[in-house]
Formats: C-alpha cells, structure tokens, sequence
C-alpha cells in the first residue's frame, strides 16, 4: 500500500512540474554577437528555450523560437511565457565569455544566458553586447 | 470534414421532416452551419504569424417574433504558419469560439431577405509546438470576440434557407502582457470572414 501511494505522489509530482506555456505573455530578447576581436558575428544561429529536471521530474526541454544574427550581429527573439527555466542558447559550441586577459585567457564562461522573468518586468530584455568563442 | 457534411445532411434532412409540421405554426428555433474563408487584417502577432484556412460555425437561434433573433454559436478555423517570429517556434493552431448572437431578419421579397447580426463571445488561439520527446505542447492566448455580420437569405425550400454571409470580428487579448517595444501589437486582432450558411427553421 505504501508503495502505490509513494508511485502515485511521483506521478503527481511529474505532472504537477510539467512544463505550462503561456500565450498570454510575450517577451522579447534582443542583443549583438561580437567575437574576440569585436567584430560582428552574422547569420548566427539562437535559440530560446525552456527546460526542467530534477528528481522524480523526468527532462523536458522546449524550443520556444529561433533567430539569427543580422549583418551587423544585431538579434530580437519574440517567444512566449514559460512555468519553467527559459535562457538564450548559443550554438552547441560556442560560449559566451565576460572579460579576458593580456594573455588571452577567457573567464567567466557562459553557454546560455538567463532569461528568467522575474528579472524583466517588462516582458523587455536588451543583453547588449555579447562576446561569444568558438570552443577549442 | 465527414462530420460538416453528415451534419449538412441532417440539416436537409430535418428541413424536409419540417414541413410535415402544422404551416400555421410559427417557427420558434432556427439551426445553422457556415462554412468560411477567414482572414485576419491588422500589425498584429496573430496576422503576421497565420494564414486561416476552413472556418466552420454552427449556431442555434430563439425566434422572439418580428424579425428578431438570439442565441449562441460555436465557431472553429484551422491554420496554416506563415511566420514563427512574433509566437514562438509553433507547427499548428486552431482559433475557437462561443458566444451569442442575435440578427434581425429584414424580407426584400418572397424568396429573398436581408439579416444584420450582432455577436460577442470567447475567442481562443490554441497553439501547438513539440518538447524534445515528440510530444505537442499546448498554449492558448485568451480573448474577447466582438462582431458584426451581414448575410443575403434565399429561402431555398419552405424550411431550408441558404445564406451568402460576411462576418467581421474584433478579438481584444484583455489577459495578455506583452513588451511595449515590440514591433507588432499582441493586444487585439482583426478577422474578417466570407462563405455559406445553411440554416433549417422549426
């Protein structure tokens, strides 16, 4: 007995975490791709996804839309509202770096970037210029 | 599609059982299908994202004598993606109504009338995109739906009636929050419609 009532709180729990889209509200992501040399990247590839996992809470990852870089590595992204943990994806093996040194050393490494709403109220996020390396 | 047409068939099927009825009684409910064309107008998410096809609209209408008329109907279209840009990396959606309606039934002769309508109701986009196991996801951009409609009426055998309609509907997304520097409007859409209804009195 106690273990259907554990099987059925773990089902429970799954479909209670499962990912809720909502097409009641709408954000947008805008930015430029810079490489090393702070020229722009364009026709490069984004994407804004959704994902969650944890314990007992199978994986699900959602694209929420696609963009591509202009010609001066200008973005914008329109994509709707998530229950879950939404960041900008670069291309699987590029990162996004935030400083690097005389000797060329690269910290801070990103390979996605938060887009959690909490932090936008406006439904508005401007990443201004992003750095981004092709991974060694 | 099967049921449209089996649905089409009742309704000829019940206008020939009607007029085994009483000619003296007056008819007190009015049943209709319409099968339309839509187009959505406007700088808006939802016209520059889909391409309407098929619309269908069923309804089911009180007589309260002198022309008049109210009662609710149920309206569906299906689309096609024009654009993923401004609504996410979506691959179907369906727009769904229901609400009241009410028309005047103004006769140009025997044969022929005229019908202004009123009409206010839900209106809900439902979206569809796919997780990384296959499965379709589904969201839904909530609104309000206020129209007018203007139809030509030939009474096509005593009970059966035949109808060349035009339809406009403003839909308000009264829930939805959006960012003011978007370059299209997420607040309100435009869709206008074209087509047939067949209606049968009882």
């Amino acid at each position: 007995m106690k273990i259907i009532l554990l099987l059925l709180l773990v089902v429970f729990i799954a479909i209670s975490c499962e990912i809720q889209l909502d097409g009641n509200r709408f954000y947008t992501v805008q930015g430029k791709l810079l490489d090393t040399t702070n020229q722009p990247i364009k026709n490069h590839h984004l994407q804004v996804i959704t994902s969650k996992g944890a314990l007992f809470d199978p994986y699900e990852r959602i694209i929420l839309n696609n963009g591509y870089t202009n010609e001066n590595g200008y973005f914008k992204i329109y994509y709707p509202g998530s229950s879950h943990h939404t960041y900008l994806d670069f291309e699987p093996e590029f990162y996004k770096y935030d400083s690097i040194s005389s000797d060329g050393h690269v910290y801070g490494y990103h390979t996605e970037i938060e887009l959690d709403d909490e932090n936008y109220p406006e439904n508005y996020i401007d990443l201004g210029n992003l750095k981004i390396k092709k991974e060694n | 599609m099967i049921k449209i047409f089996n649905f089409l068939f009742l309704l000829i099927s019940l206008s020939g059982f009607s007029q085994l009825k009483d000619s003296i009684t007056e008819n007190k409910l009015e049943l209709g299908i319409s099968l339309k064309k839509d187009f959505y107008s406007g700088a808006n998410f939802i016209n520059k994202s889909l391409q309407p096809q098929l619309n269908y609209e069923i309804d089911m209408l009180y007589n309260l004598n002198k022309g008049y008329w109210v009662g609710f109907s149920y309206f569906r279209n299906w689309n096609s993606i024009k654009s993923t840009e401004y609504i996410g990396d979506i691959n179907n959606a369906t727009l769904t109504g229901l609400g009241i309606k009410g028309k005047k039934i103004v006769p140009i002769d025997q044969k022929w009338s005229f019908i202004p309508q009123l009409n206010i109701g839900s209106a809900i986009f439902k979206y569809s995109l796919r997780n990384t196991e296959g499965n379709q996801k589904n969201f839904t951009t909530d609104g309000v739906a206020i129209g007018i409609e203007s139809a030509i009426r030939y009474n096509a055998q005593k009970d059966f009636y035949i109808e060349l309609v035009g339809a406009y509907r403003h839909i308000f997304f009264q829930n939805m929050k959006a960012p003011s520097h978007a370059s299209v409007n997420y607040y309100a859409t435009e869709l206008m419609s074209i087509g047939t209804r067949f209606s049968v009195d009882f």
